[in-house]
């Protein structure tokens, strides 16, 4: 070994070294993110546990539970979950191809849940139980839209690191945008279960 | 070179995700989930009680998606994440707690 190449060796470690703190920093600014993001659930789900009650004469959850479908919802949800991990864990080894499938499985799976959730929504309107009719579903449709509308933001967002994995191919910096993705992702997930479990299972008992 | 590349492998693999953790994550959140419906559509239990095991089976697969899938832990290079984390769930649990003790209690008083 040269000189030269150890100073050179020397020097793409220091590179490197620091090119992943810079890494880390920025995964632990979009985590900030994140976590700021949970105080708007807290306050939509501390809105909705105290308007639970105040149906004013309309339909309660307990009218409009429907356990298979919430269950189906909550799969879909779940299994997005899983697929992206497997698409994280192909990007691992560099195979590109394999990461673009399991991203394209995921959002399948998020458009059924966000179709499934649209349908329920426009089925209620269509009823004539829209946000307007009642406290209740007012902090219904503004806690669970909420989510539905992070999961369709997700969703644009996912569609858009496919096609730059198409056309830039995996690198460090792809990388790291399937890092912060997947971090939102989970998220949604774990939000999910405190809406599937207060909202609809605690609202239907 | 090849010797501290080696050194650097456990220390970067610490963050890094795998297929393991995601299985056992998934099929446990599997088994809650289906749990929770279950126990829900049946009416296995009276309505306090419902509540209470709800509740439960939410945490705990809370800590299974956190532990397996967000892979959030203890470690000092996971604790830049964690410290956050736990100042986020007091302030969440201040205001959810806080908002549903002080309506009730309004509601109360107000005799409605």
């Amino acid at each position: 070994m040269t000189t030269q190449s150890m100073i050179n060796d020397h020097h793409d470690d220091g590179h490197e070294a620091h090119q992943h703190h810079m890494d880390q920093i920025d995964i632990f600014g979009f985590w900030i993110y994140i976590m700021s993001d949970c105080l708007i659930f807290a306050a939509l789900f501390a809105t909705f546990i105290v308007l639970r009650d105040g149906t004013a004469g309309g339909i309660s959850m307990k009218d409009m539970i429907d356990y298979p479908y919430t269950l189906a919802e909550t799969i879909f949800l779940l299994c997005s979950s899983f697929t992206y991990g497997m698409g994280i864990l192909n990007s691992y080894h560099g195979k590109t191809h394999k990461v673009m499938m399991w991203l394209v499985f995921t959002i399948i799976l998020g458009c059924c849940f966000v179709g499934m959730e649209l349908n329920e929504f426009i089925g209620l309107h269509l009823a004539g139980h829209g946000p307007t009719s009642s406290g209740f579903l007012s902090a219904f449709f503004a806690l669970v839209g909420t989510h539905g509308f992070h999961v369709t933001m997700g969703l644009i967002w996912m569609i858009i690191l496919v096609i730059q994995l198409g056309i830039y191919g995996d690198s460090k910096t792809m990388q790291r945008r399937l890092t912060y993705l997947g971090l939102f992702w989970a998220f949604l997930d774990i939000v999910w279960i405190f809406v599937f479990t207060i909202v609809y299972l605690m609202g239907a008992v | 070179m090849t010797e501290q590349a080696h050194k650097n492998m456990p220390e970067q693999n610490r963050n890094l995700k795998t297929f393991k953790s995601y299985v056992i994550g998934f099929c446990s959140a599997l088994i809650l989930t289906l749990i929770a419906f279950y126990i829900t559509s049946q009416h296995s239990f009276s309505h306090g009680t419902l509540c209470w095991v709800l509740l439960i089976l939410a945490l705990i697969q809370f800590f299974v998606q956190t532990g397996f899938f967000l892979r959030l832990n203890a470690s000092p290079e996971g604790r830049w994440e964690a410290v956050p984390f736990a100042f986020v769930i007091l302030v969440v649990l201040v205001i959810f707690f806080g908002s549903v003790w002080i309506m009730y209690n309004l509601s109360y008083f107000m005799g409605s």
